[in-house]
């Protein structure tokens, strides 16, 4: 197994009480996968994506990726772990505004050890001609096609994709959803991705539902269509 | 209004670069109050005592003595008090200028004790006593006679005390004035110098100079404005007055931007909240009123503060100056126009500033503020232009950031450049006077021992080297300066070029102070005027030379006494390697290059508390202009820092990325003061160069320049330190917090 998660707790105080964000959480994952994480807001999909992308530590349980035990490691192994092995992607972007496209990318691969050339990643998302434009100038969807190029930038083992087509339209967010599943096939990047839209478990092979913390559903997609043919 | 409830909370949140724009505020209030108060304070005083010791309008040696002084004084409705002096040795290195009492011109005024009674009293300049550690009822002996000291007094011709009039600054430790009476005068084994004072009740002096011209013959003849241990407070004065403008106008030039630049910023992060508050109602008045009140309580704050530190501080600042002047505190109150002033300054300042930024946010309409867009969205022309491909990706990143904001970058600029000048004002000072020591001292001036008789001689039977020398002016351009004869080939007078070149004293040759007065080139032509008779006389400039001390001219000695129409061979001074035998009663002046020397040395010491004050303060500027540019940096830069963390930048990779962008500018800053300090002190000189005899060579070595920039670059670093510490706090999910927004 390549991801394995062994009773993850991890809880949260809300004034004077102790809220449980997540309780119990087991799961595994094989490599290549992509696994869409559903369920109503507050439920801890996000605190479960950030677990995993190691920019937050569990309260109890374990996380493994491939041999390495994530919970375990210091602040300075946990940064080395995101350099190398996650690639984000946001619901807003977060690109950074006054730097062109090219430069945006380049924010990852400056600290990747195997980078993948700016150029082929550019063009694999579809921003290649458009690389010496800045944020601003572009629409949501091609901001968002940035985003995934500066997570794939660092060639990572694992996506995370935080809500990534929450702001955009039906069918902007469809190319999206296509771009994703092309990575996945191209370079056999496991992919997670939170969502609210329950139609884009179509294309998943693995099915997480969290409500109050707890997995209240975990499946195989048996019936897995192709992002084409996802529709809300 | 109750938005204003929020005022403190923001302050709070943004504490150190609020506390930092209020500490430039009160920094300078603290100078602007504390300088103009004391310096008036002075001025003041300065004038109360000039009236109440009634000081000479000139003074004169003459060849042949006055007999009736009564039937002169009546004749050019003048008062004309004979005063006599002589210089003792106390010790090995410490000389004392004793005069006679007088009691109709330069009457000394008692800062503390009593006035001489008797014969064997004395009265001290209490700064001398208070260096040489004399105080009231002690003894002196002076030339074999013992004298109590009864008083400390100040004197109008000398409060500036000088020993010589070539030197240009005080040492008590070597030299200070005592007064006796007239009849202990009389009892002292050597004559002294005898000269007359003058003060004319009708405002001229030209009938009873020429007067004593034709019938006593002037051997030396000096008005009160060119005797340089008056005129010297002047120029002091009005170069601290100047002073005492331009610093705190341009730290509050420097604030006014920088705090503009941190509202402005300020502004753009609550467009929304301004567009929300707009679409309820709210008037652009109160809106900006409220926005105002951010400034109100910057400008309010500091200048409070910085006016009552500065208050307090005007009493020894007062003393300080008046410790070197030697003018009694007579009257020490404030001039409450300069209070008012110091709190009013910094809103002249800051409010004009902040309503541009304020009118520029509220002329979008509510939609385009809540949507938090504006123009400003759109890519700059500079973004657009850049092309930066071959740089690395952090030499990309720096650029962009630098260029993102240029208000923030031209304060930055700004605000070093202005720090790295105050910084730098010390070493300047520092390698001037170092390079003036060795040049003039050194290099040009080879004697040791300088005489000036007290008549003329023809013929030299004492040894060393002859020269004569007189007074004149230019019309309307300098009011007094030297010419001197020497001889050709001297071998104590080695003046040099532009190119350190030796010029032969048979030319005609002009200090380069005076030629940049004069506004002469080598082969013009001048008209100069003898101070003593008022005769025209029309010389050829052949050389300048590069000296600094000195607004005088060189010629052959025939030369000069041809022009004088004296002797070709006639003297009244004389250069020497060794002491010479020349009886006491024919010397009017004597002085030994180690005099001089020890002056120069003098100049530093009482300079280093000042010059250390203003490094700190040069240190302080720079310290909060770096840590306020670099703060703001970090919080535009705040979702940037949270997303270089979560993909996995380690610390030093952010610090890299955000605190070292600043580092070329603050080399263009440090770079810009360099030329722009020598500029402004040239500036500064040149206008005070009338009131006074030399010009600074402005030097400042290479050693100087790096030990400046260690300093500037120490003062990063520390800036640097603490903003670390706000990198660090800022967390991962700052960034994922945009995405709930």
């Amino acid at each position: 197994m390549f991801i394995q998660l062994h009773n993850v707790n991890k809880e949260f105080t809300s004034g004077k009480n102790v809220v449980f964000s997540l309780r119990n959480i087991s799961f595994n994952v094989n490599k290549g996968q992509i696994i869409t994480i559903l369920g109503p807001s507050g439920s801890g999909k996000s605190t479960l994506l950030n677990l995993i992308g190691g920019i937050d530590r569990v309260d109890s349980g374990d996380i493994l990726i491939g041999d390495m035990n994530i919970s375990k490691l210091s602040d300075k192994d946990l940064t080395l772990y995101r350099r190398n092995k996650i690639g984000f992607v946001f619901q807003f972007y977060n690109l950074i505004p006054n730097l062109n496209v090219y430069e945006n990318v380049e924010v990852a691969a400056n600290i990747s050890k195997n980078p993948l050339s700016l150029e082929k990643v550019l063009d694999s998302v579809g921003m290649l001609d458009k690389k010496d434009k800045f944020p601003q100038e572009l629409s949501g969807g091609e901001q968002q096609r940035v985003s995934i190029a500066r997570a794939l930038a660092k060639n990572p083992e694992i996506l995370l994709c935080d809500e990534p087509t929450g702001a955009l339209d039906f069918k902007t967010a469809k190319e999206i959803l296509m771009l994703l599943e092309k990575i996945n096939k191209e370079y056999n990047t496991t992919i997670f991705i939170v969502t609210h839209n329950t139609a884009i478990i179509g294309m998943a092979d693995r099915i997480i539902r969290l409500r109050s913390g707890e997995i209240v559903e975990d499946k195989i997609n048996s019936a897995k269509i192709s992002a084409e043919g996802v529709e809300w | 209004m109750v938005l204003n409830k929020r005022i403190f909370r923001v302050l709070l949140k943004q504490k150190a670069i609020y506390i930092g724009s209020i500490v430039l505020v009160m920094l300078s209030s603290l100078l602007y109050s504390n300088l103009n108060i004391a310096m008036k304070n002075v001025e003041k005083n300065k004038d109360l005592f000039l009236e109440k010791t009634k000081v000479e309008d000139a003074k004169a040696i003459l060849q042949r003595p006055i007999d009736n002084i009564k039937k002169l004084e009546d004749k050019f409705n003048i008062s004309i008090e004979a005063r006599r002096q002589f210089d003792a040795n106390i010790s090995e290195n410490t000389t004392i200028r004793v005069f006679e009492k007088t009691s109709k011109v330069n009457i000394p005024y008692i800062v503390e004790g009593n006035d001489i009674k008797s014969m064997n009293e004395i009265l001290l300049e209490p700064n001398f006593a208070k260096t040489n550690g004399y105080n009231l009822g002690d003894k002196i002996n002076i030339l074999d006679k013992e004298f109590t000291i009864v008083g400390f007094f100040s004197m109008p011709d000398y409060i500036y005390p000088l020993k010589s009039e070539g030197d240009i600054m005080i040492n008590y430790k070597i030299f200070g004035t005592a007064i006796i009476s007239d009849k202990a005068m009389n009892e002292m084994p050597i004559k002294g110098t005898v000269y007359y004072l003058l003060k004319s009740h009708s405002g001229s002096l030209e009938e009873i100079k020429e007067y004593l011209g034709e019938n006593h013959f002037i051997i030396f003849w000096q008005e009160i404005n060119d005797n340089p241990r008056f005129s010297f407070v002047n120029a002091k004065l009005m170069g601290s007055a100047k002073m005492a403008i331009a610093l705190p106008s341009m730290i509050l030039l420097l604030t006014s931007l920088l705090v503009a630049v941190v509202l402005w910023r300020m502004i753009k992060t609550e467009f929304t909240q301004i567009g929300t508050l707009y679409a309820l109602g709210y008037s652009k008045k109160e809106i900006g009123l409220h926005y105002l009140s951010f400034v109100n309580i910057i400008a309010l704050t500091g200048g409070i503060i910085g006016t009552i530190f500065g208050l307090f501080l005007v009493k020894p600042l007062a003393e300080y100056f008046t410790f070197y002047f030697n003018i009694p505190l007579i009257d020490n109150s404030f001039d409450y126009k300069y209070i008012l002033g110091s709190l009013l300054i910094p809103y002249i300042f800051i409010i004009p500033t902040m309503l541009i930024v304020l009118f520029k946010a509220l002329r979008y309409s509510p939609v385009k503020l809540m949507r938090g867009k504006t123009e400003n969205s759109k890519v700059g022309f500079i973004e657009k232009s850049l092309n930066l491909k071959k740089l690395r990706f952090p030499a990309k990143f720096k650029i962009r950031e630098i260029t993102k904001s240029i208000p923030r970058l031209f304060v930055l600029i700004f605000g070093i450049t202005l720090s790295s000048m105050f910084l730098l004002l010390g070493f300047l000072y520092r390698n001037s006077i170092d390079y003036l020591l060795n040049q003039s001292l050194n290099d040009v001036f080879k004697y040791e021992y300088n005489y000036v008789l007290k008549s003329y001689e023809t013929s030299n039977i004492y040894g060393g080297e002859e020269y004569n020398f007189s007074v004149f002016k230019v019309n309307g351009k300098v009011e007094s300066f030297v010419v001197f004869g020497i001889k050709p080939n001297s071998q104590f007078i080695n003046l040099i070029d532009k190119n350190s070149k030796p010029i032969s004293e048979d030319n005609v040759i002009i200090t380069k102070p005076l030629a940049k007065t004069l506004k002469v080139k080598e082969g013009d032509t001048i008209v100069i005027t003898n101070k003593y008779n008022n005769d025209n006389y029309t010389i050829k400039i052949d050389k300048i030379a590069e000296i600094y001390t000195g607004n005088n001219i060189y010629m052959p000695l025939y030369k000069l006494n041809n022009l004088l129409g004296f002797d070709s061979n006639s003297f009244i001074g004389i250069f020497s390697k060794e002491k010479l035998n020349i009886p006491e009663e024919k010397i009017l002046k004597f002085e030994t290059k180690n005099d001089i020397k020890e002056a120069f040395k003098a100049i530093i010491n009482p300079l280093k508390v000042s010059l250390g004050l203003v490094s700190f303060i040069a240190f302080f500027i720079a310290l909060i202009v770096i840590y306020v540019v670099t703060g703001l940096s970090i919080e535009e830069n705040k979702t940037n820092i949270s997303m270089f963390k979560i993909l996995g930048y380690t610390h030093r990779e952010i610090n890299d990325l955000i605190l070292n962008t600043f580092t070329i500018p603050i080399i263009i800053g440090f770079v810009l003061s360099i030329p722009l300090l020598i500029k402004s002190m040239d500036t500064l000189l040149n206008s005070l160069a009338q009131n006074i005899d030399f010009t600074f060579p402005l030097k400042l070595n290479t050693v100087s320049i790096i030990l400046g920039f260690l300093i500037l670059y120490i003062t990063f670093e520390v800036s640097k330190y603490f903003s670390k510490k706000n990198i660090f706090k800022i967390p991962m999910s700052e960034a994922l917090k945009t995405q709930r927004e």
